[in-house]
């Protein structure tokens, strides 16, 4: 792989209008090699948090593509936009009150039953996901499996925005992964008898004593614990 | 092809020492190697990376330069320009930042009866708090206790952590994982115990990160956003912090946000604020590439410091030992720590381990600066970064097949894009600037010297001495989030705010123009600047 480098510029197309820029730029940086400074459209600049979600036309294909802006290096002749927000409506919930299944996630989305299977939103996903297949596990009743192929979802909403029945699939799917954290999957098991023992105040005498301890002796105590590390 | 020739030969070493190294032991370093080790390669130790405050509460404290230009920089908006008789908005608690800590504080400040504010600079949840990837910890297996985990953070941070502060972080911290669960966050559970995976993180004695994947911060925060916007909080987004405001009597009373998108000021009067406000890795310290997110500007710090709150661990700076050193487009993202507790390991040149990978960040990153800078033993890049392997096919040979793709889905694709498969290859590393151990110094419950002004999170010093360990960020943002906000809301009924100032801001201006010591810059900066040539990385080791 080349380095990055000043030379080797190609045209883009940002919102319509051409820029040159160095090949081996993140779409990302090169809005930024041209001037811009973000205030919408940039977040983590890891790939998680879906802020510089962007849709492309593809210069061989023709098609629309999606990427996250900083994941994805430019290419030459792409035309490109940015989508950092799609409107949605955000239903409140209470999760305490909810049970895992089809018919509670309907409820609060009840547009998740106009899904005409077209796969749009699957093919809308930077993060590859099975949008419609995540859906139509929703509808058979499946949230765990939901859940589970839906957990690279970095909500930015792209599924949404080209969906014909308006359902927010992302929205969808995080509720799906909290009810299976919540109701599906087992919780850990020694969690509860931890927190009885603090609220006890069993551990208070020995954080007294490592905390009054000689400097040196605790430096010992450390070094010791430290060797022993065990995986228990 | 995706490592280029020049590296290859490299590459080639590593696979031929591979099995000799699989049951390789190395000793972990005594306290005093340890301290040797630091002095001689830590970062912070390097000549002319701090310098002294000259005015204000820390006046004669040493800082890193970076920050201390800008605690020492005019206010980005002129005071004079805000009418502070123009309230926008009047509530109990204000919470500044919407990361961790400040989604869990504005979360139970509301729960806890408080009309609530919460400002952020982005989006809610745009934070480093999403980035999070190894996971949050806390002693809730029957082999460890708040103890042992308070004597491992101790240790961690050399001793210099504030000792009622760890010991709120190792007790109220299986309380914090008891709240997300039952919220919802999908935790990883070792199928056969029903416990956090047994695996062990630097410096830690026992087990006890829980992820979710490597996408644990971004499985919270998308749990708590939407915590927040099922209560009557008032999210303001994209407004962000550019002075605090105080009171006739010296109270924090409030805050001048600055709206980023009409880039109008606005005045929130507040009984208390929160500031959770994060890191400061976009600084740059010393030209190192960062694994924070765009807006890690230090911010709250400068506006708590002009508001007379005292910061601590100013000189202290958390580099992580395995940040991304190839390909340039990746610079500086971070591999998570938990690639080591799997059994990756940290090799050079010619295919040669130089230390025990468990061991605390401060302490390994130091290694791999020695390797490249004091040894000579590093790899160069095309682009001429240094850095050394991180021999990650190992997780598979020692986990079985699968395991890479299964536990790092994010990490997995993010390299994908780029040709390569960290399964089959190892990823090159070099320490980036992680983590800022200092910030507002507060009491166990959060509280600043500051009447009414809180801090939690990153933006708060102390709980991790000068060197924090992997996990406990995350159980700090909600132990001390929880704690500040259910303060704040019980305090509000006897706060009486008086008439609304800005005057410290002309004062500390005073103050620092009579020591001669008022830089050119304004600040906070709020966003960092990589237009046009500063897109292109900086390559310094
Ligand atoms: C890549 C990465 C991985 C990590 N992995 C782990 C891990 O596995 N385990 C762990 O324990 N720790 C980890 N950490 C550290 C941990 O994630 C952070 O220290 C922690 O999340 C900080 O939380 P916070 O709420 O204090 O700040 P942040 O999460 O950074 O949130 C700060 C918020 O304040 C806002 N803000 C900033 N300036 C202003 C302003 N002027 N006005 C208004 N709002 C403002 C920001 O936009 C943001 O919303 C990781 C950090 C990074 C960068």
């Amino acid at each position: 792989m080349e380095a990055l480098q000043k030379t080797d510029l190609i045209p883009v197309y940002f919102y319509g209008k051409r820029y040159d820029v160095p090949k081996m730029l993140t779409v990302l940086q090169a809005f930024e090699f041209v001037g811009y400074q973000f205030i919408r459209g940039c977040g983590c600049r890891g790939g998680v948090c879906g802020a510089c979600a962007a849709v492309y036309i593809h210069p061989e294909s023709h098609h629309l593509e999606v990427a996250l802006a900083c994941q994805m290096k430019v290419l030459a002749g792409m035309r490109i936009i940015q989508v950092p927000y799609f409107p949605v409506d955000k239903p409140g919930y209470n999760i305490d009150a909810l049970n895992p299944t089809t018919e509670q996630v309907g409820q609060i989305y009840p547009q998740i039953y106009r899904c005409v299977a077209c796969n749009t939103c699957t093919k809308m996903c930077p993060q590859d996901i099975n949008v419609m297949g995540c859906i139509s596990m929703i509808l058979r009743g499946d949230i765990e499996g939901a859940a589970a192929a839906s957990r690279d979802c970095v909500m930015c909403g792209l599924c949404t925005s080209r969906c014909p029945a308006e359902i927010p699939q992302f929205l969808i799917f995080l509720l799906a992964r909290r009810l299976d954290g919540r109701f599906i999957q087992k919780p850990f098991r020694f969690l509860p008898t931890r927190l009885e023992r603090i609220a006890a105040g069993d551990y208070e005498a020995e954080l007294n004593a490592l905390m009054t301890m000689d400097i040196e002796v605790l430096k010992v105590r450390y070094q010791k614990q430290q060797q022993d590390k065990q995986i228990i | 092809m995706p490592y280029p020739e020049s590296m290859r030969a490299s590459i080639k070493k590593l696979e031929e020492t591979r099995e000799s190294r699989l049951n390789q032991k190395i000793p972990i370093l005594s306290i005093d190697e340890k301290n040797q080790l630091l002095k001689e390669f830590h970062p912070d130790y390097r000549p002319g990376v701090h310098r002294e405050l000259k005015a204000g509460v820390n006046k004669g404290d040493m800082a890193v330069v970076e920050l201390a230009n800008l605690l020492e920089a005019r206010s980005t908006v002129d005071p004079n320009s805000v009418d502070l008789s123009k309230i926008e908005l009047e509530v109990d608690t204000l919470v500044v930042g919407a990361g961790g800590a400040g989604l869990t504080a504005a979360i139970f400040s509301c729960d806890e009866g408080a009309s609530v504010a919460l400002a952020t600079k982005l989006r809610l949840g745009d934070s480093n708090t999403t980035m999070a990837e190894g996971g949050i910890n806390a002693a809730i297996s029957p082999g460890d206790s708040p103890s042992i985990h308070y004597l491992d953070t101790m240790g961690g941070g050399n001793f210099t952590n504030i000792p009622e502060l760890v010991r709120a972080l190792s007790t109220d911290s299986p309380l914090a994982i008891k709240w997300l669960e039952d919220l919802g966050v999908p935790f990883d559970r070792d199928p056969d115990s029903d416990l956090p995976l047994p695996l062990l993180a630097g410096g830690h004695s026992r087990p006890r990160v829980c992820s979710v994947g490597d996408y644990t911060g971004m499985s919270i925060i998308q749990v708590l956003r939407a915590e927040v916007e099922n209560r009557p909080i008032r999210v303001m987004e994209f407004s962000a912090v550019v002075e605090l405001i105080l009171d006739d009597k010296g109270q924090c009373a409030g805050a001048v946000l600055f709206d980023l998108l009409t880039r109008i000021p606005q005045v929130v009067k507040a009984k208390s604020v929160i500031i959770a406000t994060g890191g400061i890795g976009r600084l740059h310290i010393q030209g190192f590439p960062t694994t924070n997110h765009y807006g890690a500007t230090a911010d709250g710090l400068i506006v708590g410091y002009r508001a007379g709150a005292k910061l601590g661990y100013l000189d202290s700076i958390q580099f992580h030992p395995t940040g991304t050193a190839y390909p340039d487009q990746l610079l500086g993202l971070l591999v998570t720590e938990v690639s080591r507790s799997r059994g990756a390991q940290l090799v050079d040149v010619n295919g040669e381990r130089y230390i025990n990978e468990l061991q605390t960040r401060d302490c390994v990153a130091s290694a791999n600066v020695r390797q490249v800078i004091g040894r000579k033993k590093g790899i160069t890049t095309p682009s001429g970064m240094q850095g050394v392997w991180l021999d990650t096919p190992l997780i598979d040979i020692i986990h079985g097949e699968g395991t890479v793709q299964k536990s790092y889905t994010h990490l997995y694709h993010r390299f994908k894009r780029y040709d390569i498969d960290f399964s089959k290859e190892p990823i090159l590393i070099y320490p980036a600037q992680h983590y800022q151990n200092g910030g507002i110094i507060t009491d166990d419950i959060g509280r600043s010297n500051v009447p009414n002004l809180y801090a939690a999170g990153e933006a708060a010093g102390g709980v991790h001495g000068r060197n924090r360990l992997g996990g406990n960020s995350l159980s700090d943002l909600f132990v001390f989030g929880r704690r500040a906000g259910i303060d704040a809301a019980r305090r509000a009924p006897e706060i009486e705010s008086g008439r609304l100032s800005l005057n410290h801001v002309f004062e500390y201006a005073n103050a620092l123009e009579t020591a001669g010591s008022l830089t050119e810059a304004s600040s906070p900066i709020l966003l960092p600047d990589y237009r046009f040539e500063k897109v292109f990385p900086k390559f310094n080791q």
